[in-house]
């Protein structure tokens, strides 16, 4: 059955289209939440959420608009309470704790860094560090530039695309970008200059 | 690999493929969470309960211990101030009727004026 006829079904009231659905499209959402969230254990918790949410919102749905980017957009909102959620959190508590900290407290590595088709164990270890250092920058952005950098860079969806998850014109995304961009160079310094790896 | 362009660095990562042992359950729970009861608004916290009957106790606290006359006077004290009050009403200094030898004088004067 295809995605069209799924959604139809899942406009109408079933629950098993709507599962299938759910079984499609899962471990991009998931994969969305991570890059936003950092930590697997809230992502799936969002993911999930959104996913109850876009059930719910169904109804309101126009089949003009892909399923995916309204559904993304839903994971991407989600994620943005939880961050919302999370900053008001620290700002209480005046300390910072990384985005990145798994529910024990630990650094859990997000990203990982695509070794070349014959790598050597010192491009693998720089590789790692590199991917390290990148996630604590992005971790740094604004919670608007982390997502457009995580959805063009990281989920490689072309430009307009983000914008249609994010809902505004490609334009905005392009300033962003260029706005995170200048902010990654700035704190990933050494690694851009230092000749690593 | 030298001086990196940042671009060319983002291109060569990627988010950790999320595991099937992630997945687990997933859909089950999402089935769970449309077929539970909507959660129920969670209540407001309600502060007049609490608040109101302290304040009230805290005025009248403040009122008793900044009377003139601490710690107060027993009951039977204000009852009988109290009857002493209606008392000295019911029966005040000065007399209600005037004596009896001024009306006598009245009345002989009025014989006078008669006669």
């Amino acid at each position: 059955m295809d995605e069209a006829q799924l959604v139809t079904q899942a406009q109408a009231g079933s629950q098993e289209a709507f599962c299938e659905l759910v079984e499609r499209y899962q471990a991009k959402a998931m994969s969305i939440a991570v890059g936003l969230l950092g930590n697997v254990e809230e992502a799936k918790d969002a993911s999930q959420e959104a996913f109850v949410k876009a059930y719910r919102a169904l109804p309101q749905f126009r089949a003009q608009a892909q399923f995916t980017t309204w559904l993304y957009r839903i994971v991407v909102n989600e994620c943005q309470t939880v961050l919302r959620a999370r900053s008001r959190v620290r700002r209480w508590l005046f300390f910072p704790t990384r985005d990145t900290e798994d529910a024990a407290g630990e650094t859990v590595p997000v990203l990982e860094f695509v070794p070349s088709a014959e790598p050597s164990s010192r491009d693998v270890a720089s590789g790692a560090e590199v991917a390290r250092q990148l996630e604590g920058a992005i971790a740094r952005l604004s919670h608007r530039q982390r997502t457009v950098v995580t959805l063009h860079y990281l989920q490689e969806m072309r430009v307009e695309e983000v914008a249609a998850v994010i809902g505004c014109a490609p334009g905005t995304v392009k300033a962003q970008l260029a706005r995170a961009l200048r902010h990654l160079r700035a704190h990933l310094n050494g690694v851009l200059e230092g000749g690593s790896p | 690999m030298t001086s990196p362009s940042l671009e060319a660095l983002l291109r060569r990562v990627r988010i950790r493929p999320v595991s099937d042992d992630a997945l687990v359950g997933y859909t089950a729970e999402v089935r769970r969470r449309l077929t539970a009861a909507p959660t129920p608004a969670r209540p407001r916290l309600q502060w007049w309960p609490v608040v109101v009957p302290l304040g009230a106790a805290a005025l009248l606290l403040t009122a008793i211990v900044t009377r003139p006359t601490f710690p107060p006077t027993s009951l039977s004290e204000v009852a009988l101030a109290h009857e002493a009050a209606l008392l000295s009403v019911l029966a005040p200094e000065e007399p209600l009727l005037p004596d009896d030898d001024a009306l006598l004088d009245d009345l002989a004067w009025l014989e006078e004026l008669s006669s």
